[in-house]
């Protein structure tokens, strides 16, 4: 007995050993600087070429090389989650998600910047607004940069535009959810082939924004309420149940793996915006692959929902180096510009006629089967420096840097919520959340209102009240100290 | 059981020279038993060292062991927590059901075999053997063939018979069916040979009297192979026991496509420690949600085991 209890102490021991042995990391490349960024196309064939020229400019300007590291885009959120979780050694990551940068603060996995920013970021500084910075402000600190971008973004609900013209369809009269209806019943007696909608979003809310958690803050108000208590958002769940009830959004929409793809199909009547408004759906008819018309429904708020940002990992080596890396590529459009379209004469071609036009640089990315490289300006970060072309005209650029400058502005922007005191609860009603948050947007449910009061339930005993009145009290006081 | 016996023989003083010699005898079997050894030790007991997170705010740059202490702060996720209630007794009705109907149709089907012949039952072992090798990931698809809610087998089967079309992947309630059904289907073929195998090892000679003493097959199932294979039976049922609030995480998030309408009955405690790692991004709570499927999967064992010896001390594990 007292060997076989040796034995297995010993074995323990060691087993204990191993893993910690392997603990020890391997050194970075001290001059390279790695960067994960999401796949903006599933092409990349042009890799090596892109990274070829772009590290040519990095390298004679600092004399370091810059990796890149593209992840797809449907695995991004949780390949990132287990490479910062187990504390891989890299230095740039693009981010999205406002919960997950908040997570990533709290657990101290990415840098503090403001120090690195005065030092190495004077470029980044003088490119970026002043209220993007608000966005990304946790307590007193800047932890990531935030992309140019629409911060203020102009939503619209798209229609395929064939079937708009063949049936005669009024889509700019519609101003509810409801006034679609009509329409989706047209659809779905005429055409087999064809989905009404996959589910689409109805008119911005001027009043309110969502949070991950079940919260939701009323603008006018100035406080934070259930997502239960807002009447607007329910009613249009409700509305979108009834969708899905008559056969208007796809019985499986809950397991299909690629919406995105599936929505580039082209068998779908009514889809979301992608990504925003244009007057002329080229954005929308150029990211779906056909010929788009779009009602435009409204702006939202400015506030720190979401957003494209880029962070540095507390992992990194070498953040000065990581930080002049960013900054030059905010700083040289040639470089920001050849890491989104690629390298001339394979990627694009210059349209010297527009060119001239407009008096700056416009380019033709190769599209479809030809296009082997895209990375949008927005992921990358510099969007106002974008060459002209029919990813973005130059006109359409300048009017998302007006839209910024008249967006209405949350008046929570900059607010953080600190959920350490009810961190239970708030974990719980954050997965509750995830959980139900499609079955909703979707309407999948078999009864509405029996769904709708399980869901509150839930929230109910995890303790949502708790949450809401901690967030309302440290909402207040942060107000004081404004 | 009888290796048991053996070695409580052997316990008797050894020269130096006989223990050598039974070294070198069970040198064979030692080598075979390695590379289970080995699997055991690096997906059991290394990862043993992550008990530590649940009582740590984990932090990954600080690393397992520079991470703070913060007590059972972690613990205070598992107080309330409706989704995990649910999730727990999702993981114990489906363990409870794969354990009983499991374990029937396995020895069922381990008595029919040992009434084949040779060859016949070589194909038969194979063949219900293959399900085995096939990833959940795979099953996950070919269940769609039959399921999938516009273009599937059954709905096709149903529709052209009249029927309205069932929605297989919104309505919770065919699940606990279905992912019992898909259970059997991988696991009961390796079990029935193990079954198989300890009826093989019965005294043919006890067959045969009974046959002379006028025994149908039916009695000699009863009397004979049912008791032979008891231990095994038990041992068997122990470790299941052990395991009942693990549930096969590739199962239960690939066949039902982990679509949220099924929660209600697909839900099990492994699914839900994904989820919450996934989408809360928080290592220490959804460790303590693990560490608690541990330690009730620990207590259980050894209840199990105690209450075996205080009745049977034969069939007991250890």
């Amino acid at each position: 007995m007292k060997k076989l209890l040796k034995a297995v102490s010993v074995f323990l021991a060691v087993s204990m050993l191993v893993p910690m042995a392997g603990c020890g990391k391997k050194a970075a490349d001290d001059n390279v600087v790695t960067m994960y960024m999401m796949k903006a196309i599933d092409s990349t064939e042009s890799y090596d070429l892109v990274m070829e020229k772009a590290n040519a400019i990095i390298k004679e300007k600092l004399g370091y090389t810059l990796d890149l590291k593209l992840i797809e885009q449907g695995n991004y959120a949780e390949k990132l989650n287990v490479l910062v979780s187990s504390a891989e050694p890299m230095d740039l990551f693009f981010l999205t998600d406002n919960s997950t940068y908040i997570n990533y603060i709290e657990q101290d996995s990415i840098l503090q910047l403001d120090d690195l920013l005065k030092k190495y970021g004077s470029a980044i500084m003088a490119k970026v607004e002043d209220v993007a910075w608000d966005m990304v402000r946790y307590k007193d600190g800047i932890y990531a940069v935030k992309n140019n971008g629409t911060y203020s973004i102009a939503k619209s609900m798209v229609f395929k535009k064939d079937l708009v013209e063949k049936y005669g369809f009024d889509y700019q009269s519609v101003e509810t959810l409801e006034d679609l209806e009509p329409y989706f019943k047209m659809i779905k007696e005429n055409e087999p082939n064809i989905y009404p909608t996959s589910g689409v979003t109805p008119k911005v809310s001027e009043r309110y924004i969502s949070n991950t958690d079940g919260t939701v803050f009323d603008n006018d108000d100035d406080k934070f309420i259930s997502i239960f208590d807002c009447d607007e958002i329910v009613d249009s769940w409700r509305t979108r149940a009834d969708f899905y009830k008559k056969g208007y959004i796809p019985k499986d929409i809950l397991s299909k793996n690629d919406l995105a793809g599936e929505l580039k199909s082209g068998k779908y009547a009514v889809m979301n915006d992608s990504g925003y408004y244009t007057e002329d759906a080229s954005k929308s008819s150029n990211y779906y692959g056909f010929p788009c018309v779009e009602k435009y429904t409204g702006n939202t708020m400015i506030s720190s929902v979401s957003g494209a940002r880029m962070c540095i990992s507390s992992t990194s080596t070498h953040p000065e180096k990581a930080m002049q890396v960013l900054n030059l590529i905010w700083e040289d459009p040639e470089l920001s510009n050849t890491l989104a379209y690629g390298v001339e004469g394979v990627d694009y071609v210059i349209d010297e006629e527009r060119s001239a036009q407009i008096g700056s640089k416009s380019v033709i990315p190769k599209s479809g089967d030809e296009q082997h490289w895209a990375i949008w300006h927005n992921f990358i970060g510099p969007l106002w420096d974008q060459w002209d072309s029919s990813w973005n005209r130059k006109d359409s650029l300048e009017t998302m840097q007006k839209m910024n400058a008249e967006g209405k502005i949350a008046k929570c922007l900059g607010f953080t919520f600190d959920s350490e005191p009810v961190k239970a609860s708030f974990a719980q009603c954050g997965a509750i959340y995830q959980e139900c948050r499609q079955i909703f947007a979707y309407g999948c449910m078999d009864n509405f209102d029996e769904y709708l009061a399980s869901a509150k339930q839930k929230f109910e005993t995890s303790g949502l009240d708790k949450v809401l009145e901690e967030m309302n009290k440290q909402y207040s006081e942060w107000k004081k100290n404004k | 059981m009888s290796a048991k016996k053996t070695t409580k023989k052997a316990e008797a003083p050894l020269s130096q020279s006989s223990r050598a010699s039974r070294f070198k005898k069970s040198l064979p079997l030692t080598i075979m038993a390695l590379p289970a050894f080995l699997y055991i030790f690096i997906f059991n007991y290394i990862p043993l060292y992550g008990l530590v997170l649940p009582f740590k705010d984990y932090k990954p740059r600080l690393g397992f062991l520079g991470s703070k202490w913060i007590g059972f702060k972690n613990f205070e996720f598992l107080l309330n927590n409706e989704q995990l209630i649910h999730a727990v007794k999702n993981t114990l009705m489906y363990n409870v059901v794969f354990i009983i109907l499991g374990t029937a149709i396995s020895v069922f089907v381990a008595l029919m075999l040992y009434e084949m012949s040779r060859t016949s039952v070589k194909i038969y072992q194979t063949a219900i053997f293959v399900p085995h090798y096939i990833s959940w990931v795979i099953a996950a698809y070919v269940f769609m063939v039959f399921l999938d809610m516009d273009y599937g087998i059954l709905n096709k089967i149903i529709t052209s018979l009249g029927g309205d079309a069932v929605l297989w992947y919104n309505n919770p309630k065919y699940w606990p069916v279905i992912l019992t059904i898909a259970h059997i289907w991988k696991g009961f073929g390796y079990s029935a040979v193990i079954y198989y195998s300890a009826l093989m090892g019965l005294d043919e000679s006890l067959f045969e009297a009974a046959e002379l003493d006028g025994a149908g097959k039916l009695k000699q199932m009863w009397y004979i192979s049912l008791p032979g294979i008891r231990n095994m039976i038990i041992m068997l049922f122990i470790m299941h026991i052990g395991k009942i609030f693990n549930a096969d995480f590739g199962m239960f998030y690939n066949i039902s496509l982990n679509s949220p309408l099924l929660y209600k009955t697909t839900d099990v405690i492994d699914t839900y420690i994904y989820r919450t790692l996934i989408e809360l991004g928080d290592v220490g709570l959804s460790s303590s949600v693990s560490m608690l499927q541990a330690v009730l999967g620990f207590i259980l064992v050894i209840t199990t085991n105690t209450i075996v010896n205080k009745i049977d001390s034969d069939s007991a594990l250890y």
